[in-house]
């Protein structure tokens, strides 16, 4: 069943369009990101699924149930929605047991105190219900916020946000921790960072947005590597924009030869494109036939995981990842792993199957 | 980073501290001499009648303080209503108002032969008083309803700025975990600004036990009074001194609850997010209802009292406008400035001292001089008293061993009393604000400076004191119209015929003839507006 259904939603501030247009579903059990950068209207997005603002126009529908429209939105206290946040909202004024037990309504006090010593394990906090929020650390913190919201089963998670405030050492397996609680308990979420690594390792899809529109929603894998457009492909990662020719369906011909593709090209052959390729896609090799015209080396940084590699090609610089050191104005020869190429026309969209 | 001073400079701020503080010794001193008869015919007659009139008045005021507070305190801090740019600021004006001009003029209203009175049993066809029921105005209530009026702002301006601070982050999570709007703000708002309420409550409770002049007016014995009956009535320095040391007690207890809840109110408001808030659209009866409750505040406290003010200035400006005016104005002028100048110069002594010294020990000398401004000013103006007065007959003492005639009481029998004992209590708040913008200018300037050439003194010189001219311009301007409006302690200490401002103006409100002096009133107001006009313009850039 479709957890959480939005479409056409339309919403603006005073006079400008925050958001126009903009369709997402996430079914049950699934965890969704929202990627975009800041500005897109991510927050405006949360504010109107959660009740905060009424749409313009188009519909948020829970579990099948319209609750936005631009004629009726039904206030947030009657949603059942979750939500984490980005500073966590802990109440500083209760104790971790009592943020807990804030929304749980009509329960005896006994059935409270099972529901806080259950959230409390889930969140692996036992023993901590007495301590007040500034007691706690940030990773702590974080997860009483995902206690308090989850102790009401709510019918969808709002997450804005969640980990930037954490230090990049512990966010890692926070993350996973707290992916693992969610779909242990089979809570559909929304997920919103500008974070793509957060993202991949958090959801199980990625929609991406961008000027109050949902730009492309699919698996993380398939955003990767069949972005819809430039901006896609660029949010998703670095890559280099290489001006080629479509020789046939499998071929285009480049500044560094032909390079050769997994899938068919749906361009016209003789159509001049523009090829994106990941620098992990490109090797380098140090040139010793003096045949082919070599490029050469001219800059390299050490990231850790590998060498961020500048090569120059004609006017242009090529970024490519490699494994060995190589000393600047080295020669090179270059050769691209066959996969299924991405090809941009002029307006920066990838070429759509003919007809 | 640690920088070499003068030793000069180092004995003259703790010289300046222990001075400063010399009242609030001399006061235990004194208080601890053994009882005197005056003191014990209190204890066995009235005095607990004043202490328990005194908590009644604290306690009457902080409920009725809430009750006019916190509603506009919230709605300025979370709803769109229209008038709302004007409204935030004009309900900080009551605070501009002397306590005893504002219970004049209801006094003059609602008393027997009042307009309203009068109006009632024309109307009704009332004869005597003994027809109806009408609530005294010259009564605990009505002192209480004065005080509560002039005095709110404290509670409304640190409910609002908490109110404010709360990121809408709170508000939406307690909404999405089942509360009504009305709920969210008993369960989660409220709460959370409790540190901020509590301590505007205890400004409030320390300014309304050390109000003299409208429980003098309403003749309801308190403590204060009581302070000012012994000295002046019974000439009994000692039981002064030993009421003084009870009120003391009190306001201990009130900064201590103050200065708790500050500290907590570092750990509830951690985050004041930068967020867009969605400002709540009120609509219908309760638009109105906002607007009206914020609007009769303002109205009540301030803009309806200025007009009678203003009326009763015109009507009688031939009579009030007279040398007897400008005397008076000059003396304001002339004690306000001695107390601005003394306690800028203090001000920068320490506030230099401290940055340059930068340990825990040279930050002892500020904080001394900081408890003056908790001194009630009839309990300040005994301290300084006992000290002056001790002075004075030592002066007089030595001069006629040498043979010379005595040169009367020329401590504390001079305006030199008055601007000591004000030197006291404002220097704190010159301290505050050069602390505060030495405070905002960066070590890194300090280690700037000093690395391009400069020895600590043309550091000062060169970096700070241009850096600081507007928090001492703002000190100085903010103890130069405390010391204006100030009454107890000038009272009290004032010269044989010596008249303020103040004084002057109590004076004519305790004879039935405020009219007469409502141009000087005016021109207290207009003063007291000033370091509001600074505040608020403070709040609103760190808003920003």
């Amino acid at each position: 069943m479709i957890a959480l259904d939005i479409s056409e939603l339309n919403c603006r501030y005073s006079d400008t369009n925050i958001l126009s247009g903009l369709n997402l579903k996430i079914e049950d059990g699934e965890i969704v990101c929202l990627l975009g950068r800041s500005g897109c209207g991510k927050t405006t997005l949360l504010k109107a699924i959660s009740g905060l603002i009424q749409p313009s126009s188009g519909e948020i529908a829970l579990h099948g149930q319209a609750v936005s429209s631009s004629t009726r939105t039904l206030p947030p206290e009657q949603r059942g929605i979750g939500m984490i946040f980005q500073d966590y909202a802990l109440f500083p004024h209760l104790t971790v047991a009592k943020n807990i037990a804030f929304g749980l309504k009509d329960l005896s006090i006994l059935d409270v105190k099972r529901r806080i010593n259950e959230m409390l394990e889930l969140v692996n906090l036992q023993g901590l219900g007495k301590r007040y929020p500034h007691e706690l650390s940030g990773g702590q913190q974080q997860r009483v916020a995902i206690g308090r919201a989850l102790a009401n089963n709510p019918s969808v998670l709002l997450l804005d946000e969640p980990f930037s405030n954490i230090d990049s050492q512990v966010r890692q397996r926070l993350v996973q921790e707290i992916r693992d609680i969610l779909k242990q308990q089979k809570v559909a979420a929304l997920f919103v960072t500008h974070n793509k690594d957060e993202g991949f390792a958090f959801a199980d899809s990625v929609a991406i947005m961008h000027k109050g529109m949902i730009l492309q929603h699919d698996r993380s894998f398939n955003v990767y590597n069949h972005p819809v457009n430039k901006f896609v492909a660029e949010l998703m990662g670095e890559g280099n924009l290489l001006p080629c020719k479509i020789i046939n369906k499998r071929q285009v011909s480049t500044a560094v030869g032909l390079i050769e593709s997994s899938a068919d090209i749906y361009a016209q052959p003789g159509q001049k494109a523009n090829l994106f390729l990941r620098p992990q896609m490109i090797r380098v090799s140090p040139s010793f036939n003096s045949v082919d015209k070599p490029f050469f080396i001219i800059n390299q940084q050490f990231m850790g995981q590998n060498l961020r590699t500048e090569v120059q090609i004609e006017k242009q610089i090529l970024v490519v990842e490699n494994a060995n050191p190589l000393p600047v104005n080295t020669a090179v020869d270059i050769s691209v792993t066959s996969h299924d190429l991405v090809l941009f026309d002029d307006n920066e969209s990838v070429f759509k199957m003919a007809g | 980073m640690k920088h070499s001073l003068s030793l000069y400079w180092k004995a003259s701020s703790w010289l300046l501290a222990f001075l400063l503080f010399t009242p609030v010794l001399a006061l235990f001193y004194e208080a601890a001499a053994p009882t005197g008869d005056i003191f014990t015919h209190l204890l066995n007659t009235v005095l607990v009648d004043y202490i328990v009139n005194s908590i009644i008045l604290i306690v009457g005021v902080g409920v009725l303080g809430l009750i006019f507070a916190l509603p506009p305190a919230w709605i300025m801090a979370n709803c769109d209503i229209p008038g709302k740019k004007y409204l935030q600021w004009l309900l900080v004006l009551p605070l501009a108002m002397p306590s005893y001009i504002v219970a004049y003029i209801y006094t003059d209203i609602f008393e027997y032969s009042g307009f309203v009175q009068i109006f009632l049993r024309e109307s009704m066809g009332w004869q005597s008083a003994s027809e109806y029921y009408f609530p005294d105005i010259r009564s605990m209530g009505g002192a209480i309803f004065i005080l509560a009026l002039v005095l709110y702002p404290y509670l409304y301006m640190l409910a609002r700025t908490a109110l404010l601070e709360q990121s809408e982050s709170h508000r939406l999570a307690s909404r999405l975990l089942g509360c009504s709007p009305f709920q969210s703000v008993l369960k989660v708002s409220l709460p959370m600004a409790r540190p901020a309420i509590i301590t505007g409550l205890s400004l409030m409770g320390i300014e309304a036990l050390a109000d003299f002049a409208t429980v003098s007016y309403f003749a309801i014995p308190t403590l204060t009074t009581a302070v000012y009956d012994t000295w002046l009535g019974y000439g009994s320095l000692n039981a002064a001194a030993k009421l003084s040391a009870i009120m003391l007690l009190v306001v201990t207890l009130l900064v201590t609850t103050e200065k708790y809840s500050r500290r907590r109110l570092k750990l509830f408001q951690k985050t004041a997010g930068q967020e867009q808030k969605e400002l709540l659209k009120l609509s219908g009866w309760t638009n109105y209802l906002a607007q009206g409750w914020c609007w009769l505040l303002v109205i009540a406290g301030f803009i309806f009292p200025c007009i009678v003010l203003l009326n009763y200035a015109i009507d009688n400006f031939a009579i009030s406008f007279n040398t007897q005016l400008m005397s008076y104005a000059l003396n304001s002028l002339k004690v306000a400035t001695g107390a601005a100048l003394f306690a800028v110069i203090t001000a920068c002594l320490l506030g230099f001292y401290q940055r340059l010294q930068s340990t825990l020990l040279a930050s002892v000398p500020s904080r001394v001089i900081s408890t003056g401004y908790a001194l009630p000013g009839n309990v300040l103006a005994i301290g300084v008293l006992i000290p002056l007065t001790q002075l004075d007959h030592g002066v007089n003492n030595l001069i006629m061993s040498l043979g010379y005639d005595p040169v009367g009481l020329i401590f504390s029998g001079s305006i030199f009393a008055i601007i000591f004992a004000y030197a006291v209590r404002f220097s704190a708040v010159a301290v505050g604000s050069v602390e505060s913008s030495l405070g905002r200018i960066s070590p890194s300037l300090d280690m700037a400076s000093r690395s391009l050439g400069c020895t600590p003194a043309r550091m000062v010189s060169r970096v700070h004191l241009p850096l600081v001219r507007r928090g001492i311009l703002t000190g100085f301007l903010l103890v130069f119209v405390e010391s204006m409006k100030e009454l107890p302690a000038a009272l009290l200490l004032r010269p044989f015929g010596f008249e303020s401002l103040a004084t002057w103006v109590f004076q004519y409100a305790s004879d039935e003839r405020m009219e007469q002096a409502a141009l000087a009133a005016l021109l207290l107001i207009m003063a007291g507006l000033i370091p509001l006009i600074l505040l608020n313009r403070s709040l609103e850039s760190n808003q920003r």
